[in-house]
């Protein structure tokens, strides 16, 4: 027992921590901008060329509004690696007898929960100042659609952040990691346009089921009729956080052995 | 730093002219610097320095002693324009800091802060003095030359093309004095220049300073190693919490404490529990105890005339006494009794 | 203006560039991504639309390295320690800006033609020259347009301790308004958001060049493009040296921008 107590206290002044430290950094109004102004602006840039382009304008901004998360929380988590380094904060971290991995769960919390708030702000958009219906919304399938993205999300985050106590490209992969899912995951265009290879990589990232059982909430399809994508989701969730747990545990022996933690 | 250099020519000679009524690389009157506090800190407005007045002959070294935050980085950087003075004045070389001639001052002086920030780590030593030649408008045909100069004097020549990501400390700490010295500045301003650095790179420091010293260059330094300070300053303030609480030559700041007495006490075994009873009972300006070569050093100031080595006897008897007696303030004495008086 | 605190700025940015190229990747990269995207939405997809879509695509590569580099700029020296020492110089820290800047602008513009030899390579774009010429002329005209402007935005990010995150908020309204991968006309009343970006004209005055014809409403031909480039990156100018002129004194009042 007292093991999980431990971890929990670990984790939440882990937490605590990165919630200071983010908003003594930047002002919660300017947080705040960071995670509305790229999405808004994204939706409409794409609904833009959409408009151009003669496609479904309402597919795009649903899509943009769901993809929103990367910008989000895959930057956020996937550069809290690169932050400690920065501050010089590694070294400590590490010698101190709590596991990494949970430290790093601990703060990327915020950033995953930052995630849900950048989707339901993005789709709150999409209907108030895009236009899009939102008549039918199923408000539970949506709910559970935006939690279950934001876990399967946040496991990549972490995937990719685990990169960064030994590399410095953590953050290339997280720019590069957005743009795949723009890309791949049927937020401009359906996944069926693509060429065969590239689907098959598109039905290993978890944006694109939240996409579609996004678009399904949108039109109301209840969580049974989304059984599929969103049992995708949770499935992809669990093998991502294990990904970056045992990659966690890789890259701090690599770091420790070729002695880079504070590289940066 | 190698020996063979003593015999070339040095390159940054300066002439000390004849020291007269005037004559002096800086003067300080008045000088006060208020720092708004930061938004939303919670911090109110803070007094870095307060009112200090002083000035600086050519070639001249002067130190600025203090504890951390007393104002000492803020005067350097007033001194050096990065900082305007609330109020006062400061007067670089004949030029106001206030005025109109940032340029012209900042043509002829530099500095070197402490640490490991301040070049550009991707860059090699070479690369970033190449860089900072340039910005100090130095004569493109000259640049080669005093590069090399450069790396010469601070030792780093076989590192001057690798990166300086990879030196190590003093490396790096060497590496700032070569780039404070591509202008071959009148004034160099050195703001803890030895910190951190193991005592033989630090001597070599030292003796590179004294050296600039010797050909002209007028000093301020700042430094927590009252030895430093002792051997190459030929004056000094002592600054606490932003006022100037003591300044001349070393004699002369023996003689504002000449009603201290200082006894220094040296024991076989740590009296510590002596201490934390003198300590709690007696009103000295200051008491510590360090351990040297595997004895106890306890060094006592006090303003009190009566004679208190009896008691002093007997309290320390019995932690193995074997030395104790009235000793002459040393520079760090007189720094702890100044800055101890100003801070109670 | 001192030439040469701006070259060597130049070619500090060029070492520091060659010394670490990554974090030029998103900015290739994205544009790259934006194109495919465009061209899977596009419902037909013919030649003058692909080719507008491989244009835009370098444009978008042009703007997203020149946001990036600007905001990164003045952040570099803050993490090496670096301001300081550059305030001491007697150099203006606008001449070093100005160095950087230009290099930032350059690496944007090869990062504009490298996308579009990888849409000619995966898509079969052929861009043929109308007037090769006057191309290159208007290559070089974009170079100072982008960097002025990455001069005025480098003057703002000297403000911001956040300056990665004023690029994430930037960087979509800048692909917007940069009309790279639709028409600006599209924008309707935000439209002129998209004039007072010297780039826009300097950008059309390329494709005039490129293909013979351009996208703003205005089109009185390449010279007038020329002339509101002109005037506009001259505003960018006086208002970086105006901007800068208040961050020094700013600094030098409270010592803020040491802080990191």
């Amino acid at each position: 027992m007292s093991f999980v107590t431990e971890r929990i206290r670990v984790i939440k002044a882990s937490c605590i921590l990165s919630i200071h430290d983010l908003f003594t950094t930047i002002r919660p109004s300017l947080w705040l901008l960071q995670v509305v102004v790229p999405s808004l602006f994204a939706m409409f840039f794409f609904s833009m060329i959409a408009l151009y382009a003669g496609a479904d304008r309402e597919f795009v901004i649903i899509g943009n509004a769901v993809q929103s998360i990367g910008m989000t929380t895959i930057y956020a988590v996937s550069g809290i690696p690169g932050v400690q380094k920065h501050i010089g904060t590694m070294s400590p971290l590490v010698a101190a007898p709590s596991s990494l991995f949970t430290i790093f769960l601990g703060m990327s919390i915020f950033g995953i929960a930052a995630g849900f708030i950048s989707i339901a702000v993005s789709l709150f958009c999409a209907s108030f100042i895009f236009g899009v219906s939102m008549a039918s919304i199923n408000l539970t399938s949506a709910l559970v659609v935006i939690l279950l993205t934001t876990f399967s999300v946040g496991g990549i985050s972490m995937m990719i952040g685990s990169v960064g106590i030994y590399l410095r490209t953590s953050a290339i992969i997280a720019n590069v990691a957005t743009y795949i899912g723009l890309v791949l995951c049927g937020v401009n265009f359906p996944v069926s346009d693509l060429p065969g290879w590239a689907q098959v990589i598109a039905h290993c990232h978890p944006l694109t089921y939240a996409v579609e059982a996004t678009r399904g909430a949108v039109v109301g399809s209840t969580v049974a009729d989304l059984a599929e994508p969103i049992l995708m989701m949770i499935v992809l969730g669990i093998i991502f956080i294990i990904l970056s747990y045992l990659m966690f545990r890789f890259f701090e022996h690599l770091a420790r052995v070729k002695g880079r933690m504070d590289t940066f | 730093m190698s020996d063979n250099r003593t015999h070339r020519k040095w390159p940054f000679s300066h002439s000390r002219g004849s020291i007269e009524e005037g004559d002096h690389s800086i003067v300080v009157e008045n000088l006060s610097k208020m720092f708004k506090s930061y938004r939303k800190s919670g911090m109110p407005d803070k007094l870095a320095v307060d009112n200090i007045s002083f000035s600086v002959k050519r070639g001249e070294i002067f130190g600025l002693l203090g504890p951390n935050g007393a104002g000492k980085t803020t005067t350097i950087r007033m001194l050096s324009t990065l900082l305007i003075p609330t109020s006062g004045r400061a007067v670089i070389l004949g030029m106001d800091v206030s005025g109109g001639n940032i340029k012209e001052i900042r043509k002829r002086v530099n500095l070197v802060s402490g640490g490991e920030r301040g070049l550009y780590y991707r860059l090699t030593g070479r690369q970033n003095l190449n860089f900072f030649s340039n910005l100090y408008d130095v004569d493109r045909n000259k640049q080669k030359e005093l590069i090399k100069e450069l790396l010469d004097i601070v030792d780093l020549k076989d590192f001057a093309d690798v990166k300086v990501e990879s030196y190590s400390r003093g490396m790096k700490q060497r590496m700032h004095i070569a780039r404070a010295l591509v202008n071959s500045p009148e004034i160099l301003y050195l703001d803890e220049p030895t910190i951190g650095l193991d005592p033989e790179i630090a001597r070599e420091i030292r003796s590179l300073i004294r050296k600039l010293a010797d050909s002209g260059t007028t000093i301020i330094l700042t430094t927590h190693y009252m030895q430093e300070a002792e051997e190459l300053c030929d004056r000094i303030m002592i600054v606490s919490k932003g006022k100037s609480v003591g300044y001349g030559t070393l004699e002369k700041l023996r003689e504002t404490v000449s009603d201290t007495n200082v006894v220094e006490i040296i024991t076989n075994n740590d009296p510590h529990d002596a201490v934390a009873k003198l300590s709690a009972e007696r009103d000295f300006i200051h008491i510590n105890t360090e351990r040297i070569s595997g004895r106890y050093c306890t060094r006592i100031q006090t303003k009190d005339n009566e004679d208190i080595l009896s008691e002093l006897d007997a309290l320390f008897s019995r932690y193995g006494l074997r030395k104790m007696g009235y000793d002459e303030p040393t520079l760090e004495d007189i720094y702890l009794s100044l800055v101890g008086l100003n801070e109670s | 203006m001192n030439l040469k605190a701006v070259t060597a700025a130049f070619k500090q940015q060029g070492i520091q560039f060659l010394a670490d190229p990554q974090w030029i990747i998103p900015s290739i990269i994205a544009p790259f991504m934006f194109t495919i995207v465009a061209l899977y939405m596009h419902t037909d997809l013919t030649g003058p639309v692909v080719l507008t879509a491989v244009l835009g695509g370098g444009v978008l590569g042009m703007w997203g390295n020149m946001l990036f580099a600007s905001g990164f700029t003045i952040t570099y020296d803050r993490y090496n320690g670096t301001i300081e020492p550059i305030m001491m110089t007697p150099s203006h820290m606008i001449d070093v800006i100005a160095g950087r800047s230009i290099w930032n602008a350059l690496i944007g513009l090869l990062n504009a033609v490298l996308v579009f030899i990888s849409a000619e390579a995966i898509f079969g774009v052929g861009v043929s020259l109308a007037d090769p010429l006057m191309f290159f002329a208007m290559l070089v005209l974009t170079l100072f347009a982008l960097a002025s402007i990455g001069l005025m935005l480098a003057a703002l990010f000297v403000l911001t301790r956040a300056s990665f995150v004023v690029m994430t908020i930037l960087q979509f309204p800048i692909y917007v308004f940069s009309g790279a991968l639709f028409p600006i006309q599209q924008l309707g009343v935000f439209a002129p958001i998209s004039y007072v970006l010297a780039p826009t004209w300097s950008v059309d005055a390329l494709k005039i060049a490129a293909i013979g014809h351009g996208d703003t409403i205005v089109s009185l031909g390449l010279s007038f493009n020329v002339a509101i480039a002109f005037v506009l990156m001259a505003f960018y100018i006086a208002a970086a040296y105006f901007l800068f002129k208040i961050i020094e004194r700013n600094i030098r009042e409270s010592g803020a921008l040491v802080r990191y």
